[in-house]
């Protein structure tokens, strides 16, 4: 009796995990194309950004409005999410001064992109792009900046850049 | 002159990873990841009025070309910029790192391919052609060496 009850619940436990790991797969897919979808919206964010570009004639005022309308949304996003939208002013000293700067740096990347896509295209931009972003983290994970684990640069990382420089010359020539 | 661009393009990619180290580390010391995007946007939207008034000397616009222009180009850019960064945000703990950045290039590189292929958005027609998709490939290929070892 004691058996069977221990055997019924190891299969319910059985069937428990059975359906916690389907629902985890169905959601690791849906992230995944959460994650695809995001990704679209990155060259359609260019492509309208540079429609404002040219609407005010300025790269700058279009960045801005982009800038403008975003903070507006992450200051509703973060009353939402965090209920309330407060800096501990007690940080500001203790903090070190570089973590002010990421905003700047968004600003370079977004103007960027808005004086790339005409002249280089959609995909080529995307590609340009993503490869400097690969060469900064393998420079970053090589040295171990910004207190990340050091992971140093091999053979098939360095094939990999290769490869993707390879890519960027096949898109632009043809 | 396209090779400007081209390693214009390289420096403006190197700014992301940077970038990330920045925002997380600023995410960390206010307590909260929304926050910290919040507070990168706001930096951001002050160093751009700086910008705008120091090298376009003004920080306005014709009226007008609020009624030449579909409505939704004003409100666009913003959001899908804040959905990409949330989503980041969100996923990178969920999926991993080596994921997230797959999966959003699979969405970049598609969106782009029909942007060029279709001249969506007036970008000039770049149709897709067998060296251009083994180009991509070759993208992707690395992207899974760099991420896998």
């Amino acid at each position: 009796m004691k058996q069977q009850n221990n055997s019924s619940t190891m299969s319910r436990l059985q069937d428990n995990g059975d359906s916690m790991k389907q629902r985890n797969y169905l959601l690791g897919i849906l992230f995944l194309l959460w994650g695809v979808v995001a990704g679209m919206a990155s060259p359609v964010q260019t492509s309208v950004n540079t429609q404002v570009r040219y609407a005010v004639q300025s790269p700058f005022i279009a960045s801005l409005i982009s800038f403008t309308i975003g903070t507006c949304i992450l200051a509703l996003l973060t009353l939402l999410v965090d209920h309330r939208i407060k800096v501990d002013l007690k940080m500001i000293p203790r903090a070190p001064k570089w973590i002010w700067t990421g905003g700047m740096l968004g600003v370079v990347f977004v103007t960027s992109n808005i004086l790339l896509l005409p002249v280089l295209g959609s995909a080529l931009t995307v590609v340009s792009v993503l490869c400097g972003q690969m060469i900064l983290a393998m420079i970053v994970d090589h040295f171990g900046w910004f207190g990340v684990a050091v992971h140093r640069l091999n053979g098939p990382r360095a094939a990999g850049l290769v490869l993707m420089i390879v890519g960027i010359l096949l898109i632009q020539h043809f | 002159m396209i090779i400007l661009f081209l390693i214009g393009g390289l420096i403006a990619g190197g700014i992301i990873p940077v970038q990330t180290s920045i925002n997380s580390r600023l995410g960390k010391e206010a307590g909260s990841p929304f926050l910290a995007s919040f507070i990168s946007f706001f930096t951001g939207t002050l160093t751009l009025v700086i910008l705008s008034l120091a090298i376009d000397h003004r920080l306005t616009f014709a009226a007008k070309s609020f009624l030449t222009h579909p409505w939704w180009i004003w409100i666009g850019g913003g959001i899908l910029g804040v959905f990409y960064l949330t989503t980041n945000i969100l996923l990178l703990p969920r999926l991993g790192a080596a994921l997230t950045v797959v999966a959003t290039l699979v969405g970049q590189m598609i969106m782009a391919i029909a942007i060029d292929q279709f001249g969506w958005f007036n970008v000039p027609v770049h149709e897709l052609n067998i060296p251009r998709l083994i180009g991509i490939a070759c993208m992707f290929v690395g992207v899974f060496l760099i991420k896998k070892f």
